[in-house]
Parts: C-alpha cells; sequence; structure tokens
C-alpha cells in the first residue's frame, strides 16, 4: 500500500482543499464568470460528490484540479491545494512552479475519469498501448513487457477476461461497459492519491452503469484513493458518495452528508433538485420550478460539515 | 443588405486578414481586367508593336516593369493578360460548374445504376491527371485559347459532379427532402428547389477558388505553348516566353511569374474566407 | 474473404473498368477530331495512293467501333501501336521516358512527406505564434504558385545565380547513365555500386524535384495543420492532458497519427496529381521524361502515341490511388478492422 500523503503538508490526510475560489473567462460579451466563492474539501480515501445541473461548473472544478483550465487564459483567484500545494492562485513567481507541480502530478498522483470512455480513448492505439504511455508517466523506462504485465493486472482488477485480447484491441471494437472499465483502470493504474471522476458511466446504460460504479466503489476502498464525483444524477450519488457538496450557477449551495441530505434538505434548490426526481409511486414527474430567486439563498452546511481551517498556503 | 451586412457570416469574413487581403487582390485584378485600356499606360502594347526604342530595357520610371523583347509595356501586357485570365475562368466555370452539379446531383439523388454509372463516368475523367487530359484534348486541335477553354472546361466538370454527389447524397437523408418526397413533389423540384439551395454555399466557396485554379492550369498550358498564341498577351506565354532570357533579363519572367501568385492567391484567400465565414454562419 | 479484402476486389475492378473508359474517351476524341492523321503523319507532299496505302495499313478507313476493337486486341497482346513520331513502338517510347518521370514525382513526394507533414505539426503546435503565420502565409503561396514558376525562379536562384545545382538534365553530360535495370537513376546506380552516379544524379534531381513539390508541400502542410488543430479539440487529447503525456510526444505520436488519416487521403490525390505537373518541370529543366515525349506528340498530332501516353499515366495514376488507400488503411486501425467485433 502507498504511504499516506506525506507531501500533503500540514493538514494531515486531506487531499484536495479549495478555498474561495473563482474562475471567470472572457467570453464574447465580456467575462463570464464560471466559479463564485467555491470551497470544498476531500480526504484521504473519502467519496465527495459535487452535484449540479449542467453549466454549473462542476466540469470547470474538474478541468482545474487537473490543470486543464490555468493556460486557457481564464481568470483565477483564490487558493486549491492539490497535496498541500497551490495549484490555482498564487503570485506571478509562482505560476511556473504552480504549472510545472500540476503537470508532474497528474495522470499519477491524480487521475481522471471522462464520461464517455469511448471517444476520450484515442482511437488508432491499442488498449496495451495507452497502458504503456500511462504507466510510463511513474516510471519511465519500463520495458513493455513489464507493462503489459501490470496492464494485465489492471485489467484483472476491473474483471476484465481475456486481458491479452483487449490489449491488443482498439476501442471501437470494444463494448461501452468493457471500454469504461478500461478506463477506470487506466485511471487507477499508476495508483493516484485523487481520483476525478466526470460523469462516470452516464453515456452507458443504467444497469451497466450500477455494475461499473459497484467495481468502482470495490477499488477504491482497496486502494484509499480520494473520490471527488461529480455528477449530475442524484441516483448514483446516493450510491456511491459519502459527502455531497451541491453546486448552482457557479456556487455551492450545500454541503451535507448523503444521509442528510437525502433526509433534510435545506436549501431551496436542493429541494427543488429532489423533487424533480420521479418516484415510483407518483403518476408523473412534478413540477420543479427551473429558477426561482429562493436559489440565490446563501451556502447552507449541515452539521459536521464546514471546511477545514486552513493555514496559508 | 442591411440585414446581410450585419450577419455573423459577414463579420467573420471581415475579422480575418486573410479574407479581406484576398478581397483586395481580386478586386485589384478584376479592375485590371475591367478597365485595362483605361489603367495601362501604353494600351498599344498589347498587340503586336512595341517600343523598338526600348527594346528589353530594364525596369524604369518610363516602363516600370520593363519592356518585352519586341519593346512592349510589360505592365501594359500584364494587365490586359489579367482580362483574358478572368475571361477564361469564368466562361469555363460557368459551364463546367452547372453541367457538373447537374450531374452530380443526378448522381446523388436517383437510384443505385444510374449513381454507378455517372460516377464510373466521372471517374474516368478523373482518372486522368488534369493538366494531361487538358493538353491531349488541345493537342488534337489546334492550340488556340478558345480550344484551351474547351479542353479546361471537359476536364473540370467532373470536380463538381463529384461534390454535388457527395453533398446530395449527404442531403438526402434530411427531413425537408423527406418531406417534399411525402408531399409528391416532382424530382426536378426536389432537386434544383430543395437540394440545390443548400448546396450553394459549398459549391460558390468552391467556384471562388476554381477561378484561381483555372487561371494555374490555363497558364501551365500557355507555359507549353497549348493555350493562347502571340501577340495576344497571357500570363503563362510570358512566363515561356521570357525563360529563353534567363537570367539576364530576369524582368521578363519574374513579373508574369508574380502576377499569376497574385491572382492565384487572391482567389484562394478570398475562397477560404468565404468558406469560413459560411461555416460561422452554420 | 474479409470485408477489407472484398472491398479492395471491388476497388480493382471499378478501376479496371475506369481504364477501359479512359481508353475508350481517348480513343474517341482521338478520332472523332477533324483531321487525317494519316496526311498528317505522312505530310502534304505525300501522294494520295500513299495517304489511302496507310490508312489501309492503320486501318483507319473502317469504322469507329471496328478501330476500337483493333485497339482493344492489340492492348490485350501489350501493344500500345507505333508512333508516327518516333517510328517505334509506342510500348518502347514509353519505358524509355517513364521511369524518369517517375523519379520525379516519386523524389517531389518524398518531400512533400518529409517536409509538409512536420511543417504543419509545428505549425499546429504553436499556432497563432508568429512561425505559424509566416508557415500558412508560405502555404498558400505555395499552392497559388504554378510549378512551372517555382521550377523557374528555383532555377534561376540556385543554378545561375548561386550555381549551387545543376541548370537542368539528370545527369552530369559527361557521365554515363548507369546500366537501365529500373530506369531509375537513383537505384541503378545504388544497385551497380556506382556512388559517384548516385550522388551526381540525386544532385541533378533536387530543384526539379524541389519545384515540383512545392504547391504539394503547401497544401500538405495546411492539411495537417488543420487535422492537427482539429485533433487537439478532441477529447482523447484532453485525456492525454489530464493524464500529463509531454506535449512534444502528444505532437509527435499521439495526436499525429488519428490526425494523418484525413490528411492521408489526399496527400496520396496530390502525389498521384504530380504525375501531371511533372510535365510543366520536365519542360523547365529539360528532364527526359514522358512529358516532353507527351508534348511532342501532341504537337505532331501522333493519335497513337497520345492515347498510349494518356492511358499509361491514367493507369499509374489509378494504381497510386489504390496505394494510397491501402495506406490509409494500415495507418486506420478502423478501416482494416471494420466489422470485428471484440
Amino acid at each position: 500500500m502507498p504511504p499516506a500523503s506525506a507531501a500533503a503538508g500540514g493538514e494531515g490526510d486531506i487531499v484536495l482543499a479549495i478555498r474561495n475560489l473563482r474562475v471567470a473567462f472572457h467570453g464574447l460579451g465580456g467575462l463570464v464568470e464560471a466559479l463564485r466563492d467555491v470551497s470544498l474539501h476531500v480526504r484521504r480515501g473519502e467519496k465527495v460528490a459535487l452535484v449540479g445541473e449542467s453549466g454549473s461548473g462542476k466540469s470547470t472544478i474538474a478541468r482545474l484540479v487537473l490543470g486543464l483550465l490555468q493556460d486557457q487564459g481564464a481568470q483565477i483567484s483564490g487558493s486549491a491545494l492539490l497535496r498541500g500545494r497551490e495549484i490555482a492562485g498564487g503570485v506571478e513567481r509562482g505560476l511556473r512552479a504552480r504549472d510545472a507541480y500540476i503537470r508532474a502530478v497528474r495522470g499519477d498522483r491524480v487521475a481522471m475519469i471522462f464520461q464517455d470512455p469511448v471517444s476520450a480513448l484515442n482511437p488508432t492505439f491499442t488498449v496495451g498501448d495507452q497502458f504503456r504511455e500511462v504507466l510510463r508517466r511513474r516510471d519511465p523506462s519500463l520495458s513493455s513487457s513489464k507493462a503489459a504485465a501490470r496492464a494485465r493486472a489492471a485489467l484483472a482488477d476491473v474483471y476484465l477476461h481475456e486481458p491479452d485480447r483487449v490489449l491488443g484491441s482498439y476501442v471501437f471494437q470494444l463494448s461501452g461497459g468493457m471500454s469504461q472499465r478500461v478506463m477506470i483502470a487506466l485511471a487507477l493504474a499508476n495508483d493516484p492519491e485523487l481520483l476525478v471522476a466526470d460523469e462516470p458511466g452516464s453515456s452507458l446504460d443504467v444497469t451497466v452503469q450500477a455494475r461499473t460504479l459497484h467495481l468502482m466503489d470495490d477499488l477504491i476502498r482497496r486502494h484509499r484513493t480520494a473520490v471527488l464525483l461529480i455528477s449530475h444524477n442524484l441516483g448514483v450519488v446516493r450510491e456511491f458518495a459519502e459527502r455531497v457538496y451541491v453546486i448552482y450557477r457557479g456556487r455551492i449551495v450545500e454541503h451535507a452528508t448523503v444521509a442528510q441530505l437525502f433526509r433534510d434538505p435545506l436549501h431551496p434548490y436542493t429541494r427543488a433538485l429532489l423533487a424533480a426526481i420521479p418516484k415510483l409511486d407518483q403518476a408523473q414527474a412534478p413540477d420543479a420550478p427551473e429558477t426561482s430567486p429562493d436559489f440565490s439563498a446563501p451556502r447552507i452546511e449541515h452539521p459536521g460539515c464546514s471546511e477545514p481551517l486552513q493555514a496559508a498556503a | 443588405m442591411t440585414r446581410l451586412a450585419c450577419s455573423p457570416a459577414w463579420r467573420a469574413f471581415w475579422r480575418s486578414p486573410a479574407a479581406v487581403a484576398g478581397l483586395a487582390l481580386v478586386a485589384l485584378v478584376a479592375a485590371c481586367a475591367l478597365f485595362a485600356e483605361f489603367i495601362a499606360p501604353y494600351p498599344s502594347h498589347a498587340g503586336p508593336i512595341g517600343d523598338f526604342a526600348a527594346m528589353s530595357a530594364r525596369p524604369s520610371g518610363q516602363y516600370p516593369l520593363g519592356t518585352d523583347s519586341i519593346g512592349r509595356d510589360l505592365l501594359t501586357r500584364i494587365i490586359f493578360a489579367y482580362r483574358l485570365s478572368l475571361e477564361m475562368a469564368v466562361v469555363v466555370l460557368a459551364i463546367a460548374a452547372p453541367i457538373g452539379v447537374v450531374i452530380g446531383l443526378l448522381a446523388g439523388y436517383l437510384g443505385p445504376a444510374w449513381s454507378y454509372a455517372l460516377m464510373r463516368v466521372t471517374d474516368v475523367f478523373l482518372a486522368i491527371p488534369p493538366l494531361v487530359l487538358a493538353m491531349s484534348i488541345t493537342g488534337f486541335l489546334e492550340p488556340s485559347a478558345i480550344h484551351g477553354m474547351m479542353a479546361i472546361t471537359m476536364m473540370w466538370w467532373p470536380w463538381y459532379a463529384r461534390l454535388a454527389y457527395n453533398l446530395t447524397r449527404a442531403e438526402k437523408q434530411e427531413g425537408y427532402v423527406l418531406a417534399a418526397e411525402t408531399v409528391g413533389a416532382s424530382v426536378p423540384h426536389i432537386l434544383f428547389r430543395e437540394i440545390l439551395p443548400n448546396c450553394m454555399p459549398s459549391i460558390l466557396t468552391k467556384v471562388t477558388i476554381d477561378v484561381g485554379f483555372v487561371i494555374l492550369i490555363a497558364s501551365s498550358m500557355s507555359f507549353l505553348g497549348l493555350g493562347a498564341q502571340a501577340p495576344t498577351p497571357d500570363l503563362g506565354s510570358m512566363v515561356a516566353d521570357g525563360a529563353r532570357y534567363m537570367p539576364d533579363a530576369w524582368w521578363l519572367t519574374v513579373f508574369p511569374a508574380l502576377a499569376i501568385l497574385i491572382v492565384v492567391m487572391g482567389f484562394n484567400l478570398l475562397g477560404d474566407g468565404l468558406r469560413e465565414a459560411a461555416d460561422a454562419a452554420r | 474473404m474479409s470485408p477489407f479484402l472484398r472491398a479492395l476486389v471491388n476497388r480493382l475492378i471499378a478501376s479496371l473498368v475506369v481504364l477501359v473508359g479512359v481508353s475508350m474517351l481517348m480513343f474517341a476524341i482521338a478520332r472523332i477530331i477533324p483531321g487525317d492523321p494519316a496526311r498528317i503523319a505522312l505530310g502534304p507532299n505525300a501522294t494520295e495512293a500513299q495517304v489511302q496505302a496507310l490508312r489501309r495499313e492503320r486501318h483507319l478507313d473502317q469504322p469507329i467501333p471496328m478501330q476500337y476493337w483493333e485497339y482493344v486486341r492489340e492492348l490485350a497482346h501489350g501493344n500500345l501501336g507505333n508512333s508516327l513520331y518516333s517510328n517505334r513502338p509506342v510500348r518502347v517510347d514509353v519505358a524509355q521516358y517513364l521511369p524518369a518521370t517517375l523519379e520525379l514525382v516519386f523524389a517531389a513526394g518524398l518531400m512533400m512527406v518529409l517536409i509538409g507533414v512536420p511543417a504543419g505539426v509545428l505549425s499546429a503546435r504553436y499556432r497563432g505564434r508568429w512561425g505559424d503565420h509566416l508557415g500558412r502565409l508560405g502555404s498558400v503561396m505555395g499552392v497559388s504558385t504554378p510549378a512551372f514558376v517555382w521550377g523557374v525562379i528555383l532555377q534561376l536562384v540556385f543554378a545561375y545565380l548561386w550555381g549551387v545545382f545543376p541548370i537542368e538534365g539528370r545527369l552530369t553530360a559527361a557521365l554515363p547513365p548507369p546500366p537501365p535495370i529500373t530506369g531509375f537513376f537513383a537505384i541503378d546506380s545504388i544497385l551497380s555500386g556506382d556512388m559517384r552516379t548516385l550522388a551526381d544524379s540525386l544532385h541533378h534531381l533536387v530543384l526539379p524535384a524541389l519545384a515540383l513539390a512545392m504547391a504539394g508541400i503547401g497544401q500538405t502542410s495546411r492539411l495537417t495543420r488543420a487535422s492537427m488543430v482539429e485533433t487537439y479539440g478532441k477529447p482523447f487529447i484532453e485525456m492525454a492532458h489530464a493524464y500529463g503525456f509531454r506535449e512534444s510526444r502528444i505532437a509527435a505520436r499521439y495526436a499525429l497519427r488519428p490526425a494523418l488519416v484525413p490528411v492521408l487521403t489526399i496527400l496520396g490525390l496530390d502525389i498521384a496529381a504530380l504525375l501531371g505537373n511533372a510535365f510543366l518541370v520536365e519542360s523547365v529543366f529539360g528532364w527526359p521524361g514522358l512529358s516532353h515525349y507527351g508534348v511532342e506528340v501532341i504537337l505532331h498530332k501522333d493519335l497513337d502515341a497520345i492515347v498510349g501516353t494518356v492511358l499509361i499515366v491514367a493507369a499509374a495514376f489509378v494504381l497510386a490511388n489504390i496505394a494510397v488507400d491501402l495506406l490509409v488503411a494500415v495507418v486506420n486501425p478502423r478501416i482494416r478492422l471494420a466489422g470485428e467485433r471484440a
């Protein structure tokens, strides 16, 4: 088992800590704020969900954590500590170091699972080729045979039988469920400390998605990986996550454990979200308001759910 | 007109410096073609007689681009050559494009037998490298500007047939075509009133870029002696004539060559700009 | 038979049909055009009897379908007719001149790939910077300039002015050509171990091949750049970034391979199109290829030779296209393995 994050600075086992993050893009009409004053944290071995509708900014957070945002000309202020080091804000001098750090860490200590595995994997390289690329991130001198052995082990972990055939295939030859498992295996191949899962399995049908999520759950527990699960699907969140942040229009509006959220949603937007889920004993889906001035109510934190105090970066 | 000027396509066009440059070059060439008599400093030099006192003269104040071996002002001849080039291109495309498009529409829309037959015929013409086909056709006849035009036309239509064929096959699946068929519209109506208008942006963009390429092929042919004959001023034959005096009277080759570059590049850039504008509009 | 193989066979059959069509087309044009070939061949001083004799000998007095049938029969025996211009079988003429043209075309094609593709990759990787803009301007200029203009300019600068390269020809006049095994001077020199001739023939090859390739380089570079830019926007590249692959590795491998797929098809067509433009460059550099022969027989209205030459060129063109499609299938696994599910 890999050691506890010794490099995570002074906060014990917090892997990701975002504080007062603000991200704005230059749009056609001027500056567009994607994230407003967002704060959240994920600890080692925790499964934290970020729930919101499309356009709420949840994907922006994912991309920020993976460092995919920083060179897009976005305006970023606030702080995001990954394993104790700043990856978002930072003074002019520190930007180089910031970028270098994120580039050193991603694919290795931080991994991401993409929404649609079929389009996220390169169509002209075999699965084995892509495993080799990912494994060589950790160990550039890894031989092809050793890489293949590790890849086979990773595929066995996701219960993909006939690993050699899968390794020799191209992604278009695999079914959606198999591609998703390959994606999970790739993400966990280097045993990362933090896994960002962007709508995992949302392109699959429901039963396959359920099986895939159970599989992910199992693996993550074994590796003690921290997970930031991004989803619009409350059912998935309920099954999988421990803590939930609800995000609306770039702001976190509610923070609770899964049990608290589903038993007693406090924020009007959360209530509207939950009400919109069709229940088996209802004739039709209820009318939830699309927007409402109530949604702009300030952030509600349930008991036991606050952001940890943080020493200055 | 104001609505057109404010449309996103228009704005996308003006935002691209390359497209605007292309438009400027094309406008310059068109001005030369239309107003040759008024713009050219020595209009009479477009014919067989030049200034015998200044044969093969270097570029100077009097003759800005120099003169050729019989003393004709190069600038004038280039301006008149632009007229011939544009005439050729317009004639060729005005004939080749409609023929090709109609064949392509038919091949794309009618049944598989028609498709196969028409497209194989198109393939036959496309199997011969463009210049070779044009050259051989011209070769069978007496080389002249008219025969050159005929040859290039014969070799150009297949490109439009192929373009129209691909577009039609894609459009055939669209909802509006099915709607028209259900209503019982006739085939000509579907082809020309429904499908064709949707293909027009691609076709027009291609026509614009093709003007440049027709001029390029035509100049290639006249370089080999298979196009316009002396004393008609023609860019390709001017380069060929000038090549004999290399490297001493370099202006005889370099300036007509630059003239070709300018006109082809202009239409290329303009066509690219139109294509990007059309994409932006969608 | 795998679906891929079946598609290939269909392609070959279609190509055969097309070549037959080409032969018909050329034949029809040749025979329909006004003018009496026999009269032209013998000149205005020949007697009527001589002309008639020639007409009978060449079957020119028979109806056109019969003439075509005769032609096809001869073709089946590998006989392309006789050239009135060179007084030799066309087949012999073609065999002599074709390799020179092919050598030129191959060299130009090689340049297109080795210069055009990297230029496009670099342009895409550093897009928006001045190098990119310069590259794009160069591409447009390359595409907009006819091959003969490039030939003339290159000849002026590098041969006349700076004397770095020879002005014309395939070999220095004093040097004997290598033994004609393939007809390709470079290959024949290697095969016979003559390094001096190899160096000399390559030296002569550079300028004409470059002139021929310029437009193609511009086109290839533009295409590669556009394809790379589009590929950079694809999800699997975002994943590559997320997984920390090095930027240079992404450019040279991970993004390049899928980006090459659309480029290869057009690249192949462009290389095949070089066959047509070779005519111009051969003229400027005095290259003894098929084009010089072609232009001469055209001006002499040597019908058999014209038809034969065009047929050979068309066949080469078609074969080149098929070769390109095969290459694309190799690079793009989707086509190769179409229909096979894991």
